[in-house]
């Protein structure tokens, strides 16, 4: 259905080749899994598949791709729109129109379908992905689960035998997430279609899969390799993988178990060893509350978001704020830092009120990580950007250089001082944002979604980072919907919900009994407290 | 619920249901009335005596004054104070320290500053009372080029999203410490660190979208097909013509009065 022959390819003005020799074979009918670290060339590589690579792109191809019985170098993209469905990262930046019919009819319109059979496959298209009743809405009323399988059935509207999909869960919360990828499942299952999938968060996807293909990039020469095959078999050679892989890996467990459902058999016997262990214990924290919340509300002309809530938070601790989309996680930390009016109630930070004081105030004490770093950097190098946040709180001088080059040293961003910003990685881009906002030095820190689009290797950089602030006395507050994360690095975890807060308590305990948040290590051994594959083989490995 | 897309107001009223292009036609007549009218009063009559009470038979009377008070009429004034003091004329008509005002350059700002009213509160009643898709839809299925409508409502889809884009961005400079509020000087100061994540951002958006929407068909060479007909009536047809006389004699008539005097 797929195949690439010796295919290499470079973007205009690239030093070296982005993509080198590389042969892939998708069966039809596949559902493909493609993984790789961010910037690795993952999204060329599905470009290349409809031709976007060369054609929008610009660049030098060389090799052989063919794609459903087509050469897409030779096709334009427009040819291969009626094989090959393309969906983004981002629902909203690919809408041409406002509502759903009409973004669906887009594809059909431009390609001349005739009204009556326009009417059909529209029809259709809404069926599968579950879209009737939202069929007259604006776009930008729906949730962002919505809005990616309005962006999937416009996809489907030209009734395309590929579909290939980059990142298309990494903006939307875990429930919106499996929406989608169970909208997926059922399109393969049901019509044979072949999916093609970049993702990062792999574990949810691993269950449904018959290939995969890993784009790696050798850490010293910087070369790329492309390599593929049955799911089973090619993760035992890549090296950074979901907790339930890790372990089967360690454990030498046959076959490697893709689900919790193939895993548990395998955990079972490990379960009861494991119970009679002690789990990790919290760290102790001090007796003085870093940030108290007492009887806050908050929210949105006439919408209250939360009533009356109280929570204090410690030095040392790193506490994870989980919870559904639109419970108010977000809204609470501006409401700590000042960008949300308090309604009622108060914040106390050190002891002290934040009424009457500024945003700026209460940032030098309290650092604030928005969701999209991007909105942060605007300077033509990474130092500028400490140099301005230091004048912005009122240190310039010898003062600012000595301090801004302390902090490029910790955040290991030494030799990318003098680098511009936008150039970077995502992962890096976040490390620039998190050295601006704590060029003062605060006592806790907030950071909302900071795993956001990051991929395994970003993710342990940032938890490294983290547990130096918690081991520095910090106080972490951290939201976030990527549970895996939070395992890693929680002492403690605060579930809000509707209602207010609903679970309040050390990580072990709370999400080892949420059937909702719990990590799979949690899942794989129940009731024991353990949730993080390290932790657990440490001991299964140190009793056997 | 009120959605608005760019500045479409959604109501169900008989002049959010008239075709776009009758709505197009009227806008444009109504500018060039306003343009050829020999009286400044006549042009600002328009808004007053047409464009007002249309709004209201939209149903979008109050927010369509509510922005005619926040946009049309500042502009207005401040246009007729700067023209009437730096356009040259030679009847003063009063001094004022080294400033005279002349009865020539307040007659001259007075018919600038009309048009100016009457153009722009046409435009703006146009966007609140029309849905930029199904002028799309419209013009596309008559002749008009895709590329074109698409230009047109990508940048009215990009208003909303700039204004969401910007808020964000305002939020993360305030918090690594940027003050945005206060005196003229703070204020413009902030304006850099808000603009170019704003730039950036949206030619990165820009470009995702053109992306997208070369995978899905656009830009296929021939005919299009339509899945919605937007409703169009033979009385509107015969109205839109009628309009398009009138403006056209009324521009006879104008040019034959000012080759006379």
């Amino acid at each position: 259905m797929i195949s690439f022959e010796q295919v290499s390819f470079s973007y205009p003005q690239a030093q070296k080749p982005l993509l080198e020799q590389v042969n892939l074979e998708i069966p039809e009918g596949s559902f493909c899994l493609v993984v790789g670290a961010s910037g690795s060339g993952k999204s060329t590589l599905l470009r290349c598949i409809n031709g976007l690579v060369p054609h929008f792109s610009g660049g030098r191809l060389s090799g052989n791709i063919r794609v459903d019985g087509l050469d897409p170098v030779r096709e334009s993209p427009q040819v291969m729109s009626r094989h090959v469905g393309f969906v983004f990262q981002d629902p909203e930046a690919q809408f041409v129109v406002n509502q759903v019919e009409d973004e669906i009819a887009f594809a059909l319109e431009h390609a001349a379908i005739p009204q009556q059979e326009m009417r059909i496959r529209v029809e259709e298209v809404l069926g599968l992905l579950d879209l009737g009743e939202l069929r007259e809405r604006e776009l930008h009323t729906l949730s962002g689960g919505q809005q990616q399988r309005v962006a999937i059935a416009a996809a489907l509207a030209l009734r395309p035998n590929i579909l290939v999909l980059d990142e298309p869960t990494s903006q939307l919360d875990p429930q919106s997430a499996d929406d989608v990828l169970q909208a997926l499942v059922r399109l393969n299952a049901d019509l044979g279609i072949t999916i093609v999938l970049a993702e990062h968060r792999i574990e949810r996807v691993l269950p449904f899969i018959d290939h995969l293909i890993a784009v790696q990039v050798d850490p010293i020469t910087g070369k790329r390799s492309v390599i593929e095959g049955e799911p089973r078999e090619l993760l035992q050679q890549i090296e950074l993988v979901p907790p339930l892989i890790a372990l089967g890996k360690a454990l030498a467990w046959q076959p490697l178990p893709l689900s919790i459902k193939e895993g548990l058999r395998h955990s079972r016997p490990l379960a009861r060893q494991l119970s009679q262990l002690q789990p990790p214990q919290p760290l102790k924290h001090s007796d003085v509350p870093v940030i108290k919340l007492h009887k806050l509300n908050s929210g949105y002309g006439q919408h209250t978001v939360f009533e009356d809530l109280d929570l204090e938070l410690w030095a040392g601790e790193i506490t994870v704020l989980l919870g559904r989309n639109g419970v108010g996680k977000s809204t609470l930390l501006r409401t700590i830092v000042g960008l949300q009016p308090i309604r009622k109630g108060a914040v106390e930070i050190m002891g002290r009120s934040t009424r009457g004081k500024s945003v700026a105030e209460i940032c030098q004490q309290v650092g604030y990580l928005p969701q999209d770093p991007n909105a942060l950097l605007f300077s033509d190098t990474v130092r500028d950007e400490l140099l301005i946040s230091l004048a912005n709180h009122k240190i310039t001088g010898p003062a600012a250089l000595e301090r801004a080059d302390v902090l490029l040293h910790k955040l290991g961003l030494v030799e990318l001082a003098e680098a511009y910003p936008r150039d970077l990685s995502v992962g890096e881009r976040q490390r620039v944002a998190l050295a601006a906002i704590s060029v003062s030095e605060p006592q806790a820190f907030l950071l909302d979604e900071p795993t956001r689009g990051l991929d395994y290797v970003a993710k342990e950089r940032l938890a490294e980072l983290l547990h130096t602030w918690r081991s520095e006395g910090k106080t972490l507050l951290i939201v976030t919907h990527d549970v895996e994360f939070a395992a890693s690095i929680a002492d403690r975890i605060v579930l809000l919900g509707s209602d207010g807060i609903t679970a309040d308590g050390p990580a072990s305990e709370v999400l080892g009994a949420s059937p909702l948040f719990a990590p799979q290590i949690a899942r794989l051994f129940p009731q024991t407290g353990w949730l993080t594959s390290q932790q657990a083989l440490q001991h299964l490995l140190a009793k056997s | 619920m009120n959605e608005t897309i760019g500045l479409y107001i959604d109501r169900d009223s008989p002049l959010h249901r008239l075709n776009p292009l009758t709505k197009v036609v009227f806008t444009i007549c109504i500018v060039i009335l306003g343009f050829i009218s020999p009286w400044a009063w006549i042009t600002f009559a328009i808004p007053v005596l047409i464009l007002i009470p249309m709004s209201f038979w939209g149903q979008i009377g109050v927010p369509y004054l509510r922005a005619l008070l926040k946009i049309v009429v500042p502009l207005a004034l401040i246009l007729l104070v700067m023209q009437s003091l730096f356009l040259p004329g030679e009847t003063t008509w009063f001094r004022f320290w080294f400033l005279s005002v002349e009865y020539e350059s307040v007659e001259r700002s007075l018919t600038l500053v009309s048009r100016l009213v009457s153009m722009t509160a046409s435009f703006i009643l146009f966007l609140f009372s029309t849905h930029p898709s199904r002028l799309m839809t419209d013009l596309t299925r008559r002749g008009v080029s895709p590329i074109v409508t698409y230009l047109f409502i990508s940048t009215i889809q990009l208003i909303p999203l700039m204004r969401t884009k910007a808020n964000t961005i305002m939020d993360a400079q305030r918090a690594r410490g940027l003050e945005t509020e206060g005196n003229i000087v703070t204020r413009s100061k902030a304006l850099m660190p808000m603009l170019a994540p704003l730039v950036f951002g949206s030619l990165v958006d820009v470009e995702e979208r053109a992306i997208a929407i070369e995978a899905r068909a656009f830009r296929v060479p021939g005919k299009r097909t339509h899945l919605t007909i937007v409703p169009d009536s033979q009385a509107q047809h015969l109205f839109r013509i009628a309009l398009i006389v009138l403006t056209v004699v009324l521009i006879g008539v104008r040019l034959w009065l000012s080759l006379t005097s």
